[in-house]
């Protein structure tokens, strides 16, 4: 079980990941920007993983990724960007930040996989605002 | 709204890729569980009907030709 921030300027995109991973068990907050995001971090504390969409109003998921890892404690952050673009391009930037990135539409199962293979890594014990 | 260019059409294969996966995975949801209750059959199907509209309206607003 993790705690998972959900990022994506869809409504309905969001409430569909959250679903889906509380349903696998996970701890989920959800933010429809970048700027409500570090805002939720700011509050609530340190997540153990991240789901971004990549082209959002304002900042972006890829500019979104690197100010959090900026915040103390949250270098090594783990992140799946969930995006609509397919291009080389895009998918290259996500995985050099390395990053899992999986396209839309994704499935269920794969977003789940994914998050059970980055949480083999150290999950930091949870803070109190989660 | 895409303008027929390479570059638009792109654009409209990107904008659908959200409600795309909004409406398969909600009716995924609604056909594969069976413990939901009445409301959140109602509000799952409600995504999928918003969902739906908007890529009838990203397709209807798009100049393919």
């Amino acid at each position: 079980m993790s705690r998972i921030l959900v990022v994506d300027d869809d409504h309905n995109l969001r409430e569909l990941v959250a679903i889906r991973l509380q349903k696998a068990g996970h701890r989920v907050l959800t933010a429809a920007s970048a700027g409500e995001a570090l805002a939720i971090v700011d509050q609530r504390g340190a997540p153990d993983l991240v789901v971004l969409d990549v082209l959002m109003p304002g900042m972006s998921g890829f500019e979104l990724l690197p100010a959090l890892r900026s915040i103390d404690g949250m270098q090594d952050l783990p992140a799946i960007f969930l995006s609509g673009r397919v291009e080389e391009h895009h998918i290259r930037t996500g995985r050099s930040m390395g990053a899992v990135y999986l396209t839309k539409p994704f499935s269920a199962n794969a977003l789940t996989k994914t998050i059970e293979k980055l949480e083999q890594r150290d999950v930091a014990a949870a803070p109190a605002g989660w | 709204m895409s303008d027929g260019t390479p570059d638009g059409i792109a654009k409209l294969r990107h904008d659908l890729r959200t409600p795309l996966t909004v409406v398969i995975g909600f009716a995924e949801i609604l056909s594969g569980e069976r413990a939901l209750t009445d409301d959140e059959r109602r509000d799952y199907a409600q995504r999928v009907l918003s969902a739906g509209i908007e890529m009838r309206e990203l397709i209807d607003s798009a100049r393919l030709d």
